[in-house]
């Protein structure tokens, strides 16, 4: 069975063509929103999911605040930079990096209303979010993958 | 209007990204950038990035220019601590010329 956010990926691209002709802005723009959500959820799920009590784990998923998540891709991002770009950190830079760069796309799709938005434009960001679901997905039992999860939602350790 | 960030960035950033042409030149054709507060409020520099159209015939192509572009400023621009975050837009040549966007002209 699809998760709920392998359907928001669906969706994303369902909506981004669903005109044939002359799409819709309001499509491509719920596109785009969608695209993040679905990341933003899979990374969530993937999180709460560790969690024994499964009664509790949507409580848990609401306590992931959207900034602070992106806070955690910019450190991560600027630590594998920092450290020669790892061979082995390259997926999850990916994936941090499609999170905060879906994260700022929705921001301009949901509030920004000068920005016209191209078929394509909504495409691109919707297949950054489906290679950040592959990327995931073959190394989501890594260590380092499991301390990614972690550190978006704890307060900083230091 | 430039904005008084990106005047003031102007100095640090135009060396970096002009010899960053040079050397991803012809995928690379020009880039822009503009220094401004990103939605949550921290300091941050946009890119606008165009490419040539040979560099995004295929998505294969356009993965591999905007992996090395990003790679690049990330290492070379945000690395020395300027205390922005970058983020990137791209666009191709011919998708520039038909959408006539002035913050995307070339200079």
């Amino acid at each position: 069975m699809a998760s709920f956010a392998d359907d928001l990926l669906q969706q994303a691209y369902h909506l981004a063509r669903k005109e044939r002709l002359n799409p819709r802005q309001a499509s491509l723009r719920r596109a785009v929103s969608t695209a993040y959500y679905a990341l933003f959820h899979l990374l969530i799920d993937e999180a709460t999911a560790k969690w024994g009590i499964a009664r509790q784990r949507g409580m848990i998923g609401r306590t992931f605040e959207h900034g602070k998540m992106n806070s955690v891709c910019q450190e991560h991002m600027k630590r594998f930079y920092k450290t020669g770009r790892p061979a082995d950190g390259v997926q999850l830079n990916r994936v941090a990096e499609a999170f905060e760069e879906l994260q700022r796309r929705r921001h301009l799709a949901d509030y920004d209303n000068s920005l016209i938005w191209s078929r394509a434009d909504a495409i691109a960001a919707i297949d950054a979010s489906a290679a950040a679901f592959n990327d995931w997905r073959s190394i989501r039992e890594s260590e380092a993958a499991q301390d990614f999860l972690l550190q978006l939602f704890l307060p900083k350790i230091k | 209007m430039l904005s008084l960030e990106t005047y003031e960035m102007k100095p640090k950033i135009d060396p970096l990204v002009e010899k960053l042409i040079e050397e991803l030149s012809p995928a690379v054709r020009y880039i822009r950038y503009e220094v401004k507060p990103d939605w949550n409020g921290d300091p941050a520099v946009l890119f606008r990035v165009v490419l040539s159209d040979k560099a995004t015939r295929t998505k294969a192509s356009r993965r591999d220019v905007t992996r090395r572009v990003k790679d690049q400023i990330m290492e070379r621009i945000f690395l020395p601590d300027l205390g922005v975050f970058p983020h990137f837009d791209f666009r191709s040549e011919s998708e520039q010329a038909k959408r006539k966007d002035p913050d995307w002209d070339v200079r």
